[in-house]
């Protein structure tokens, strides 16, 4: 099948044959060309955002919502360098993204013209692939493999870099979108003979845990980890990127691990004789001092990245392959139920008495975590939560109930503030029929909070609860705990109201509502599900000295995890 | 610390050459020695690289490299062995 057309409109003919419907971009000069077939496109909606950044997150909100490709397309020069913090983010997070863009003409590359940028080069160590396409003809074949890289095998972003002679130039329509990637084969199936080695290894094992990552959300494989873990009686802990993977609700579940993670989970990690690593990478918000990380532990680490296995921790049976595969393999491998009574009475001990909890101001105004409480209650497990990053989204991880797989969407890895809105908004346009929740700090939401034109404008209501002490709250602290209360530059004043959060959604054509005391926090999360046809803001002015407990200090060992300020878990001795 | 000598087959596509030593100034391991030629197949390149890292670091380079797309293989070619060294000195 061939027929002739420009560059610009064999990308749109080529978006529209690999199924995107939403392209979220912001024009400028050289990726102006493709705009122009965009303008008659019935397949593919372009969104227009307000800042190519929330492009970017946008798509890895559509991309975490679906299971799909997001894409996002931005011009040359200062366009695409927007668009670098949401491609790392996708990168650390393992998102299937693909970031369009447009390039100078291919006869003035490397002559500093106006608005150049060698996004390929600034992109490599951030992208799991990048292509500069300089003529018209491979426009349709790299767009195949584009998609075809960013979601198979680890996902990850994919940057396209088209040059605007290329998109202006007059080419035959060719498809054929079998990859020509000969350096490319993820393998998905593990190895029949580590299988066995696992399984026998777990039969070994008084102590095991199955450490979950968000390769068991991304494989699909939430089902299978259930029986896995049902079939052996063998204790759970979600991480950041894996929560809902496992319900929180359901016994064998001891909570997410890590810097902010519960005792019980923490403390399982520490204390078991064999981690099933399951789509981690052993971070190192995980694993604390890596040192003593898990000391007596043996390991078996699936991960369907090669270079993921025993990068930081050296694993005795590395398993290379999809963790859907793995998993249903070791359901199959393993015949009986373990014999794990003590095991998971120990703790079930630590469970109970070291709960997730938080305290009460005397002076009636609010906990943070309460709102987050009532939100998971009334809004309930089967909406769509989008957290930011600080103390608000480790509350978000820690105090709504995670019941569903992906239905909590955060920047893990990269860490990136101001994720929230675009991304939920993202989120929203590829579950349209699904409630989505935005959890953003007063800090977070003054870097991306532009994007609620887009909301207001292309209809996409989402409902935004921002976190509000005034304060850049993780950063406060660490500076009360580390830094004698000096508190430098961590005071956003937000509590004076500028902005004023209501007036900023009024502005923006969203309903603003308030929220500062404990007893009207239902009624206003009511009044916000109640409005479903443009975005609400609710301001929850909540106080300032909320901490986020436990808290593994940063460098220090799991060990010493902290429940409150100088108070430390008493451990039962490792051999009890 | 030891000296490790990998051959790399990788597509003769722009960047290639950058990607690959990007990807060690990224992930922190050094190259002691690098030459890049034609391979025997037409339309690859072969990169010889000499790299000074123990064994748990050169298995995460090799990794490494082998996830780069335009990659096609690493393999560790003529790994010298202690006494191999004291014979060549010897003559």
């Amino acid at each position: 099948m061939t027929e002739q057309m420009t560059g610009a409109q064999a990308l749109v003919r080529a978006l529209e044959n690999v199924g995107v419907d939403t392209v979220f971009g912001f024009p400028g000069g050289a990726i102006l060309p493709a705009y122009d077939p965009l303008y008659d496109a019935t397949k593919v909606r372009h969104v227009l955002v307000r800042h190519e950044q929330g492009a970017g997150h946008a798509a890895e909100g559509y991309a975490q919502a679906t299971g799909k490709v997001g894409v996002c397309m931005a011009t040359s020069g200062p366009g695409a360098t927007n668009l670098v913090t949401p491609i790392a983010d996708a990168y650390m997070d393992s998102i299937p993204m693909v970031a369009i863009t447009g390039q100078v003409p291919s006869g003035l590359i490397g002559t500093d013209a106006f608005q150049e940028a060698d996004i390929c080069g600034i992109t490599l160590p951030i992208t799991k692939h990048n292509f500069l396409v300089t003529d018209a003809g491979d426009i349709p074949r790299t767009i195949a493999e584009a998609f075809h890289l960013a979601s198979t095998g680890r996902p990850g972003p994919v940057l396209v870099d088209i040059t605007k002679d290329a998109l202006q130039a007059r080419t035959e329509f060719h498809w054929d979108p079998t990859p020509q990637l000969p350096g490319y084969r993820p393998v998905t199936r593990p190895h029949a003979k580590q299988i066995q080695e696992a399984a026998k290894l777990i039969s070994e094992a008084e102590c095991p845990v199955l450490y979950v990552g968000g390769g068991v959300h991304k494989a699909g494989a939430s089902a299978e980890l259930l029986r896995l873990a049902e079939l052996t009686g063998i204790p759970v802990v979600t991480t950041l990127m894996a929560r809902g993977t496992f319900p929180d609700s359901h016994p064998l579940h001891m909570g997410m691990p890590g810097m902010h993670g519960s005792v019980s989970a923490v403390g399982a990690l520490q204390q078991a004789d064999l981690l099933v690593a399951l789509g981690v990478r052993f971070d190192d918000r995980v694993t604390g001092q890596l040192s003593s990380f898990a000391p007596r532990a043996k390991v078996i680490h699936a991960d369907i990245d090669p270079a993921e296995i025993s990068k930081n921790r050296v694993a005795d049976v590395p398993i290379v392959g999809d963790c859907k595969e793995v998993i249903g393999a070791l359901v199959d491998a393993i015949d009986r139920p373990g014999d794990y009574v003590k095991w998971r009475a120990q703790l079930d001990r630590l469970k109970e008495t070291y709960p997730l909890g938080y305290e009460d101001f005397a002076d009636g105004s609010l906990a943070p975590q309460y709102v987050l409480e009532r939100l998971s209650a009334i809004a309930g497990p089967d909406a769509l939560y989008v957290a930011g990053v600080g103390q608000h989204q480790m509350w978000a991880s820690q105090f709504i109930g995670h019941e569903k797989p992906g239905a909590f969407i955060t920047s893990g890895g990269l860490g990136t503030m101001g994720f929230s809105v675009p991304a939920a908004m993202g989120a929203k346009m590829g579950r349209p029929d699904t409630t989505v929740w935005a959890i953003d700090g007063d800090g977070c939401f003054q870097m991306t909070n532009q994007e609620l034109a887009t909301c207001a404008i292309e209809g996409v209501p989402i409902k935004i609860a921002v976190i509000n002490n005034g304060k850049l709250g993780m950063i406060r602290q660490w500076q009360r705990l580390f830094y004698d209360e000096r508190y430098s530059n961590s005071d956003l004043q937000t509590a004076q109201r500028v902005p004023d959060f209501v007036k900023l959604a009024d502005a923006y054509g969203c309903v603003g509502l308030r929220c500062s005391r404990p007893e009207d926090v239902d009624s206003t999360i009511a009044k916000a599900m109640e409005i479903n046809d443009v975005p609400v803001v609710v301001d929850f002015v909540v106080h300032e000295d909320a901490m986020v407990w436990p808290f593994v200090p940063s460098g220090t060992s799991n060990d010493d995890i902290k429940i409150a300020r100088d108070m430390t878990p008493r451990w039962e001795s490792y051999d009890s | 610390m030891s000296k490790h000598t990998l051959s790399v087959l990788v597509e003769d596509k722009p960047s290639a050459l950058t990607r690959i030593t990007a990807l060690f100034s990224r992930r922190g391991f050094n190259i002691d020695s690098l030459a890049v030629a034609p391979a025997e197949v037409g339309g690859f390149s072969r990169v010889t690289l000499v790299v000074d890292e123990d064994d748990s670091a050169l298995d995460q380079v090799t990794k490494q490299l082998e996830k780069l797309i335009n990659v096609l293989s690493v393999t560790e070619v003529g790994r010298a062995r202690p006494e191999t060294v004291y014979a060549s000195v010897a003559d």
